[in-house]
């Protein structure tokens, strides 16, 4: 990498030297100024701007200091909720549809999944304090913007590149601290950009950790849910004659984390990256050239809160993603794009035998051994702006992904761990190689019907195929296959060879009224999916404790079933009072959505109640105030299949202030300022509480918690 | 035996393939060097513009001209910022493509049409720039070229870009309204944005042929454009 740079640079400076600054001045008419800009909604076609929200850096400023958690934050947009994992991996998920089912990028990049409870999710790389954006689509997204999912995309990225316009170098960041008071928890973040005119580096890093949480009222301390983690990265970015060439590498490395709704938690995770890409804008159209590379080593075993105890779990992943994409400007009016996309994973999951244990040894338990999934896709996309009331885009897409896997093998060969003896034997007799052929299509279409109203209409046909781990995870033993699922609910999942790509087709719709930075605002957007080959879970048998008698919780396998979406997202803005330098808003966030399983006629896991928020924000001079209601309903509508536990209503009042006094911002917020207890509707079984205390009950959410942050820019 | 150690085939397949990825990167990058060194020159200077003579026109500035001193060029971008038409225009509206629009032609053009093309040219447009003079019937109708020529460029703006910057882009056309050169004299800062103001330009191309009272020298052309 470094030699790499020496070499751009040496060439840049030639090529100065060698380019003659010929002053022969010429005396040209003037034209009058083009505007170029991207205000309409017609124009954002591509970020689907009706149904699709961004969050931007100077949102993530007045968050960041209450979260480290990026899926969690998400929530506040309508439409997204968040399957609790770790202080730092929650799994956002869009309109129901759960983290393997939606595409998320970090900078352009997806992040396989690496463990057999993906405890470490893409968002889990990223911190709040470092990301420049997030961009979600939650309704339909282009082909283009990626294959292999059957929701909306989560694209989060880091700023893009900066270099300096005057000649002279240019050196610019940020920098960021917080002290969460609830859980103990504190971090900073730092990015730093050194450039001149064609050449750019960009350091980022960011530290976060926090003891456990503590529930609000008297649920007390939530235990499992303390966390450490630490990233650096570095870009090198050089813009040149006809694009740009961007280089980034980084690692992260986490030495604790604790899951409150898991049987493990992840006790080391070390992950190192290298992304190349070249975009090129020529007279034809843009060239966008992508290559990147991950390496990922997970370990888990107990912390504290689950000890004594060892069960050392080792998972390790290599994934290679190369990407070639074409846009054509074939007119005024219309763009081609074209692209091809090749994605690599390399998985291995294994469980070192435990010393002296009879049930976790004498051999190493094989999991999933040297697991692959390639997937090669092809897209092609027409987005065309038939005028300046009306475009649409429409694409198509294929994804041919190949699945394959080695031979197993259990802990070893004792009477205790003859189911699994038995599933071994059965796995290694199978013919694990898999190919699926899918075919993806979307069309959308954005209509302005008058400065104030716009409508965005869509439907997509999208298929995923199933990951390593619901077609490999083979064990049948009750700890085996406990191992396995990241739902948080403490049963045991069984992988299926058979199980077929999951198909659907979504129909979407959202209206805007009023305008977005006008006097008013108001969004509502609903929707259908249905989806043939739905990857759910069906009963095998109920488990047993070390005593034999019923544990509580059951064997399932992943099966093919169908299911179906439907709900309505609703956002709005109004504002209050405007003076010279003073500004009061008050928003409003809604969603209501459920979905079924309708092989077995009941609600689908984890789907989120009706919940709705309300905020009032008061800005004048260097002042900023908020305050925020959030209601979520009770959650009756439950997975027999799971035992999913219900959850009460609740209401949470939040309390924000931040002044800022010569470039440094310092704020102070208050979360969950009656410290009501409630329980997390998508929180899973409090498997941490539960070894320590014998009751099993709903993750508690956080109680409250005074969050202090500072940052600055320079 | 072993089920763990068996990563050599994966990793290896997908080291070399990240390998040969990052050389074709690199490839890539080198070729668009020799394409930097070949033309364009270095972003973030002063404003310099650098004269392309197309070979069909005779008009030559005359060598003695002090527009060469980059101070004063400076300042005459600064002044082409502003609208300098004098003649009232048609409000463009976006989108709206005025090719196919007919223009009045302004009297007297036969007057103005006797002049000689070489230096007559130059002196006149060096007024334009300098002090705004009272519109005459030539100026008016380079005008209403400009303006045709804006309305085909703006029809070729991308969309949905969502970046800011500002970029002046000087062109200079013959009289069949073929395009001869065109280049950046105001970075953005932002190659993604020079080089879509340059593709909007080139890709309006050709243009209309130019009124023969217009003359060669007027023929180079500067646009801003402000991304937002
Ligand atoms: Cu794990």
């Amino acid at each position: 990498m470094f030699k790499s740079t020496t070499l751009l640079r040496s060439a840049l400076l030639a090529g100065c030297a060698l380019s003659p600054a010929v002053a022969f001045a010429q005396d040209a008419t003037p034209i009058a100024p083009i505007d170029v800009d991207s205000d309409t909604l017609t124009a954002q076609i591509m970020q689907t701007p009706i149904s699709g929200a961004r969050i931007n850096r100077e949102q993530l400023r007045q968050i960041q200091s209450s979260t480290s958690d990026t899926g969690a934050l998400l929530t506040e947009i309508p439409g997204v909720s968040a399957n609790t994992g770790g202080g730092f991996s929650s799994m956002p998920a869009i309109r129901g549809m759960t983290e393997q089912r939606i595409t998320i990028l970090v900078d352009g990049v997806p992040i396989d999944i690496s463990c057999p409870n993906d405890m470490n999710t893409p968002l889990s790389y990223v911190d709040p304090q470092t990301i420049d954006s997030i961009a979600v689509l939650t309704g339909i997204a282009p082909v283009s913007s990626g294959g292999d999912n059957i929701g909306g995309v989560i694209a989060v990225n880091s700023a893009p590149p900066r270099f300096s316009t005057d000649g002279t170098t240019l050196v610019t960041g940020r920098a960021s601290s917080f002290y969460r008071s609830n859980g103990d928890g504190f971090g900073g973040g730092v990015s730093m950009t050194v450039a001149g005119s064609n050449i750019s580096a960009t350091y980022t890093g960011s530290y976060t950790q926090s003891d456990q949480y503590d529930g609000g009222g008297d649920d007390g301390m939530v235990r499992s849910t303390e966390y450490k983690k630490t990233d650096h990265a570095l870009a090198l970015a050089w813009q040149h004659a006809t694009g740009l060439l961007q280089i980034k590498g980084g690692i992260q490395r986490s030495p604790y984390e604790g899951f409150p709704n898991q049987s493990m938690d992840m006790v080391d995770n070390k992950s190192w990256f290298l992304n190349g890409s070249y975009d090129g804008y020529f007279d034809w159209g843009d060239l966008e050239l992508k290559a990147a590379y991950r390496d990922t080593d997970h370990e888990m075993d107990f912390l504290e809160d689950k000890q004594p105890g060892a069960m050392p779990m080792l998972t390790e992943v290599h994934s290679f993603d190369g990407s070639a994409k074409v846009s054509l400007p074939v007119s005024g009016h219309d763009t081609l794009r074209l692209g091809a996309e090749y994605h690599h994973q390399w998985l291995d999951d294994y469980w070192p035998p435990v010393p002296g244990n009879m049930m976790m040894g004498p051999g190493t338990f094989v999991n999933i051994n040297g697991g692959t999934r390639d997937r090669i896709g092809a897209f092609t996309e027409w987005e065309r702006h038939w005028s300046d009331s009306l475009s649409s885009i429409i694409g198509i897409r294929y994804d041919r992904v190949e699945s394959d896997t080695g031979d197993v093998q259990p802990y070893g060969t004792g009477m205790m761990q003859m189911a699994d003896v038995m599933a071994a034997a059965a796995f290694n007799a199978a013919d694990h190689k898999k190919t699926d052929h899918n075919w993806s299509g979307s069309a959308i279409f954005v209509y302005a019907l008058s400065d104030d109203a716009a409508l965005e209409f869509g439907y997509a046909h999208k298929v995923r195929s199933p990951n390593l781990y619901e077609r490999y995870s083979w064990g049948r033993g009750a700890m085996a296959s406990r191992m396995i699922g990241w739902y948080g609910d403490g049963n045991g999942y069984v992988g299926n060879i058979d199980l077929d790509p999951e198909n659907a087709d979504t129909f979407s719709a959202a209206l805007a009224l009023g305008q977005t930075d006008g006097g008013w605002n108001l969004r509502i957007a609903p929707y259908y999916t249905h989806v043939d080959d739905y990857i759910d879970a069906v009963f095998l048998q109920d488990l047993t404790n070390m005593m034999g008698m019923p544990s509580g919780f059951v064997q399932l396998q992943f099966a093919n079933q169908e299911a179906e979406f439907y709900g309505v997202d609703l956002s709005g803005a109004v504002t209050l009072a405007q003076t010279q330098g003073s500004l009061t808003r008050m928003t409003l966030a809604a969603s209501w959505q459920e979905g079924n399983n309708l092989a077995d006629d009941g609600p689908l896991y984890h789907q989120m109640p009706f919940n709705a928020k309300l905020g009032v924000t008061h800005r004048s001079g260097a002042l900023e105030l908020n305050a925020g209601l959030e209601w979520t309903a009770e959650k009756t509508r439950v997975d027999a299949t799971r035992n999913e536990p219900e959850t009460e209503d609740y209401a949470l009042v939040n309390l924000g202030a931040a002044y800022t006094l010569s470039g440094i911002r310092l704020s102070l917020n208050v979360e969950n300022l009656f410290d009501n207890a409630y329980d997390l509707p998508l929180g899973g079984v409090s498997q941490g509480d539960y070894g320590v205390t014998g009751v099993l009950r709903p993750v508690p959410g956080r109680g409250r918690s005074f969050n202090v942050g500072l940052s600055t820019k320079f | 035996m072993s089920f763990v150690d068996q990563p050599s085939g994966g990793r290896g397949f997908a080291f070399i393939t990240a390998i040969a990825m990052q050389c074709l990167l690199l490839a890539v990058a080198a070729s668009a060097f020799t394409a930097y060194r070949a033309s364009s020159p270095p972003r973030g200077a002063l404003p310099v513009a650098t004269f392309t003579t197309p070979a069909t026109t005779p008009a030559q500035p005359p060598p003695s001209e002090p527009a060469s001193d980059a101070s004063k060029n400076a300042d005459q971008v600064q002044a082409r910022q502003k609208p300098v038409p004098a003649a009232p225009l048609p409000p463009v509206s976006p989108g709206s493509n005025a090719a196919g629009k007919s223009w009045p032609i302004p009297a007297g053009k036969s007057a103005v049409s006797a002049l000689p093309e070489n230096i007559a040219g130059v002196e006149t447009q060096l007024q334009i720039t300098a002090e705004v003079p009272a519109p005459s019937a030539e100026d008016d109708l380079l005008a209403r070229y400009a303006q045709r020529l804006r309305n085909l460029i703006h029809a070729r703006r991308p969309r949905g870009l969502n970046q800011e910057g500002e970029v002046v882009v000087q062109f200079h056309l013959d009289r069949n309204g073929a395009l001869q050169s065109s280049e950046i004299i105001r970075s953005s800062g932002n190659i993604r944005l020079d080089r879509l103001s340059l593709r909007m330009v080139r890709q309006a191309a050709p243009f209309p042929a130019a009124d023969k009272e217009i003359n060669d020298a007027q023929l180079t052309f500067q646009l801003p454009l402000h991304f937002h």
